[in-house]
């Protein structure tokens, strides 16, 4: 085991963590980037040196990712690559210089350095992003079911479209458009959308049209040509979908829904299904940080400064991770709370943050009509909206738990007034994703079902370790070695 | 049959073992997406209803996509870049 | 505002203070329970559910060896199925020297007159637990012990006292005690509370409430850490520990593995006292070690949660049971020193006597709320 100590530790190398890694390096000060992915980029720029470097259609929404990476050739930077955080330890310190007070255990997943490590930081910025809204209907858990996101990355990854006459896409939002238009440009098939988009709300939401057209141009445009290529994408196009269900016996097989009246039935080999991306909450929970509720994007986030300060003296959050705003955003609110980091460690003073911050806020400022925009054109659905057969028993909220709906509203009639207390009377949430995949939808269901705002609801506390951690690892850590006491 | 197909030649190549067959991949391929273009519908049995699991997020949090590889059980494909001699066994969580 | 009148308050809703309050309605008093968040949040949630007789103090054996048969009874009694199983209990010898000292313990009990420890010899441990690691030499087992389910239990015995009538207020902090002309008034976050008599069950916490009476119960806080698995298959049926090592391992139902040892992770502390524990990787790699030690194939396990649950600790590592020196009407239940999972079934029954000045056959001496004034006890 090897113990080190740098200044700010940064957990996600995405355009957040990049950004922030960028602007703490830029002041003197040494970073620790650790991310679990094998290479840099996070979500957006996945595996983007290879797809940089290739160029063709998938580079095109690489813009700024080789800027963005080229902060890990900083000498003030190390980045560990494959690396898990398994938990870490905050103390409430005056002397932040002598006692770090943060303290992160990582597993360093690589072939040739296998092994739990400890690095001890005076700021911590928690960068790690977001995740695919998991949405729930029977047979959703069948192999063959997967996220939109989840096929985009395919593609992203190992360069592999998805083909045949089975594909078909359901649900809402850009990333369904984007994915759609990039499985087609690579050769790949998708024999039908499922709109599951509210006809009528494009009507409704025009009065913000063109406060975001002037916001964010560059983005809208791109959202129309979107919208544009793929309704002339000769893809069967069915709207105003419900009851969704995904049918089969080891994988799925068929889907059923309904649309104008009539239920279809499609041979389908893979559904890939999409509502849009919350902050994955699991790291600034563990750190138990204040939490806020978003009506709009129906998901907690750290509660945070514009700076990206936590409710905890030494955590910062950026990007996603801090509330859904794009990948553009994420960078400058990295670069934004790099800054704060830096100074309030004393690395630069407040004139100067001020000269560089101020350019940021303004930027991140201009856009949020645009983000406002589609936040409401893509409002996220209820979570009943895919499927109308809530007692099905295959309509699983936890699937490591196998806890399905129906399982969820019995302990809540019970007596299960919070997320927690029907993780303890049914198991939902104590499996190996730890509460990852229904959290969310587990908060939303608790509040609507007790009639309370989802923010007084509550939500899954998160335990250490942040991943399943196998116990031959764990062996690794020295127990006398103790950096915080 | 697997519906995936590569959209983009494959450069290099190393060698892995998946269930005991030779597979060739890709250094860029992580083992979820060997195992999807191999056409691999279950990953492994989730414990706790009897039934298969698959990869639904590719991004390391939903663990449908939990295999054994190296020896060791548990472990997230989506996260798992190839490397050769690499040795993977589905069928989900299992004690040595 | 008129206070609200109860003849028994019960703080704290634990699973000491909900068998209390169970037991009081049962016996026809009128009950509320009042907890600072919600029930069970803290020791008894957090608890591994270990139903043990097996090297328990001396003083404590026959209490624990009473609340046996009540757990055998108590789904039927709460309604619920509480997971509690029969499982035994088994402590091993890994070296000559543990195997000696389970000798001594045998003889030390026998002496005592029980009969529930017995010495197994190698041989009967590999058969009873085939996973078991070559080195280890013997065990002193207790057949009739188990294990329950502490959520499961928890639900159970809260349901059956909203079932039962007894008023559950959570939410609802003790800010204060004092005498009143109808016995004891109670200030709490949601007003004021008249009640005959006070049970205070409120764990790591008892010793403020005792405070606010007078009484100097020294409680430390610990957070005690517990680690769980993902599920695996069956391997181990009875709860095992290992002679001078800090280990408890059990498999429940489900598959997972439960490993504790007494690991303390840090208190966090808030305005009202101990808020809530954060458990340390390094002091549960040291409880991996031990439970790997035993039994080396679960290298291969992934722990998918540790937590750190509140308890209050005593300086002799035995509860205070007993009425307070300062202020009739309030009886005193906390402190159990992560060990009180096994006595819940009696402590209610135990105190409803206490409250109602019946006797009955239970040794309380050593419990005694002033065994550690200079002055002496009551
Ligand atoms: C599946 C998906 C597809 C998307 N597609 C598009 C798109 O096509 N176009 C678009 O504009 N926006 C897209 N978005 C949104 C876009 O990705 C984000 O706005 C942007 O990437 C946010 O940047 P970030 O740095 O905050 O997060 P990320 O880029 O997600 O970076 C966070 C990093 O943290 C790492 N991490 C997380 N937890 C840990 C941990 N505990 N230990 C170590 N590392 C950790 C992750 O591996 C990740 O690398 C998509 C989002 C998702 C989830
Ligand atoms: S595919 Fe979801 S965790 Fe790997």
């Amino acid at each position: 085991m090897t113990d080190d100590t740098c200044d700010v530790i940064v957990i996600g190398a995405g355009p957040a963590g990049l950004a922030a890694a960028q602007s703490v390096a830029d002041q003197g000060l040494s970073v620790r980037l650790i991310d679990e992915q094998p290479t840099a980029g996070g979500q957006i720029w996945r595996n983007a040196a290879v797809v940089t470097r290739r160029g063709g259609p998938l580079a095109k929404s690489y813009g700024g990712a080789v800027a963005a990476l080229s902060v890990l050739r900083n000498d003030h930077v190390k980045h560990a690559t494959s690396a898990t955080v398994l938990e870490v330890a905050l103390s409430q310190t005056s002397d932040t210089a002598r006692d770090p007070p943060v303290c992160v255990t990582w597993l360093s997943a690589t072939q040739d350095a296998r092994g739990v490590r400890e690095t001890a930081a005076r700021a911590l910025i928690v960068a790690t992003g977001a995740m695919e809204r998991p949405v729930l209907f029977p047979g959703a858990t069948l192999p063959g079911v997967m996220g939109i996101g989840a096929v985009q990355s395919v593609l992203k990854q190992s360069g592999l479209v998805p083909t045949g006459d089975g594909v078909v896409l359901a649900g809402q939002g850009p990333l369904l458009m984007l994915t759609l238009g990039q499985i087609l440009a690579h050769g790949g098939s998708v024999a039908a959308v499922l709109d599951f988009g509210q006809s009528g709300r494009v009507a409704r939401t025009t009065s913000g049209l063109f406060p975001a057209l002037l916001s964010d141009p560059a983005i809208m445009a791109q959202g129309a040509a979107l919208l544009w290529r793929a309704r002339r994408s000769g893809v069967a196009w069915h709207r105003g979908v419900t009851g969704l269900r995904a049918i089969g016996k080891d994988g799925i097989e068929q889907i059923a829904f309904e649309t104008g009246g009539k239920t279809m039935q499609l041979t389908c080999s893979l559904l890939a299904v999409h509502d849009g991306v919350i902050p994955n909450t699991q790291l600034t929970r563990l750190l138990a940080l204040d939490h806020v509720w978003s009506n709009a994007q129906q998901a907690f986030a750290a509660r945070s400064t514009p700076e990206g300060a936590t409710s905890a003296p030494s955590v910062w959050v950026a990007g996603d991770g801090a509330g859904i705003a794009g990948a553009e955003v994420a960078r400058l609110r990295g670069a934004l709370s790099g800054l704060d980091v830096a100074r309030a460690l004393g690395a630069l003073g407040d004139p100067e943050f001020r000269t560089r911050a101020d350019p940021l806020k303004r930027h991140i400022s201009r856009r949020g009509p645009a983000r406002a925009f589609v936040d409401k054109l893509y409002a996220p659905l209820p979570v009943t909206a895919f499927s109308k057969d809530n007692a099905a028993a295959s309509t699983v909220v936890c699937r490591c738990e196998a806890v399905t709906l129906a399982r969820v509203h019995d302990a809540i009639r019970d007596g299960a007034t919070g997320p927690n207390r029907v993780k303890t009377f049914t198991r939902c949430g104590m499996g190996a994703c730890q509460g990852r995949m229904c959290g969310n939808a587990l908060t939303r269901i608790v509040a609507a079902a007790t009639r309370s705002a989802p923010q007084d609801a509550g939500a899954l506390r998160i335990r250490p370790p942040l991943k399943p951690t196998l116990i031959s690892d764990y062996l690794d850590l020295s127990p006398t070695h103790d950096p915080l006491s | 049959m697997s519906i995936w197909k590569r959209a983009i030649p494959p450069g290099e190549t190393v060698t892995i073992h998946v269930n005991g067959q030779t597979v060739t991949a890709t250094p860029d391929e992580t083992v979820a997406t060997v195992l999807l273009r191999l056409g691999t519908r279950s990953f492994g049995i989730n414990p706790a209803s009897g039934y298969p699991q698959a990869p639904a997020c590719l991004m390391g949090v939903c663990f449908g996509c939990l295999c054994r590889i190296d020896g060791r059980p548990g472990t997230q494909a989506c996260l798992e870049q190839v490397r050769d001699g690499m040795v993977v066994e589905t069928g989900g969580l299992r004690v040595s | 505002m008129t206070p609200d009148r109860h003849d028994l308050a019960v703080i704290g809703a634990g699973l000491m203070g909900l068998s209390v309050a169970l037991e009081a309605r049962t016996r026809g008093m009128s009950v509320v329970i009042l907890e600072a968040e919600t029930c069970a949040r803290h020791a008894s949630s957090a608890s591994a559910g270990g139903v043990r007789s097996l090297n328990r103090h001396p003083a404590e054996i026959a209490l624990t060896r009473a609340a046996l048969p009540l757990w055998e009874g108590l789904a039927y009694r709460l309604g619920r199925d509480c997971g509690f199983r029969r499982s035994g209990q088994i402590r091993v010898a890994e070296d000559a020297e543990a195997m000696q000292a389970l000798e001594d313990r045998a003889t030390a009990i026998a002496a005592l007159g029980f009969d529930h420890e017995r010495l197994v010899t190698r041989d009967e441990l590999k058969a009873r637990i085939p996973a078991i690691a070559d080195h280890c030499l013997g065990a002193l087992v207790v057949d009739d012990d188990g294990f329950a389910d502490p959520l499961a239990t928890a639900h159970a015995w809260r349901h059956a006292n909203a079932r039962a009538g007894v008023l559950i207020r959570e939410h609802t902090r003790v800010m204060s005690l004092e005498r009143s002309t109808a016995g004891l008034r109670l200030a709490t976050a949601a007003g004021p509370i008249e009640a005959g008599c006070v049970v205070n069950t409120a764990g790591a916490w008892g010793d403020r409430i005792a405070g606010f009476a007078g009484d100097g119960m020294p409680v430390r806080t610990a957070a005690l850490q517990m680690i769980v698995t993902a599920r695996m298959p069956a391997f181990v049926d009875p709860v095992v520990g290992s002679q001078g090592r800090k280990l408890s391992l059990k498999q429940t139902a489900a598959g997972s593995v439960v490993i504790g040892g007494a690991y303390k992770g840090d208190v966090r502390e808030g305005p009202d006292g101990p808020l809530r524990g954060v458990p340390r990787a390094g002091r549960a790699a040291s409880n991996l070690a031990n439970a790997v030690s035993l039994f080396p194939a679960l290298r291969a396990a992934r722990v998918t949660r540790i937590w750190a649950g509140l308890e209050g600790m005593t300086p002799d590592g035995l509860p205070y049971l007993g009425q307070s020196r300062t202020m009739p009407g309030l009886f005193h239940a906390f402190g159990f020193s992560a060990h009180g999972f096994a006595l819940a079934p009696l402590i209610g029954p135990l105190m409803a006597d206490l409250l109602e000045g019946k006797r009955n056959n239970h040794a309380i001496a050593p419990f005694a709320p002033g065994r550690f004034d200079s002055v002496g006890s009551v």
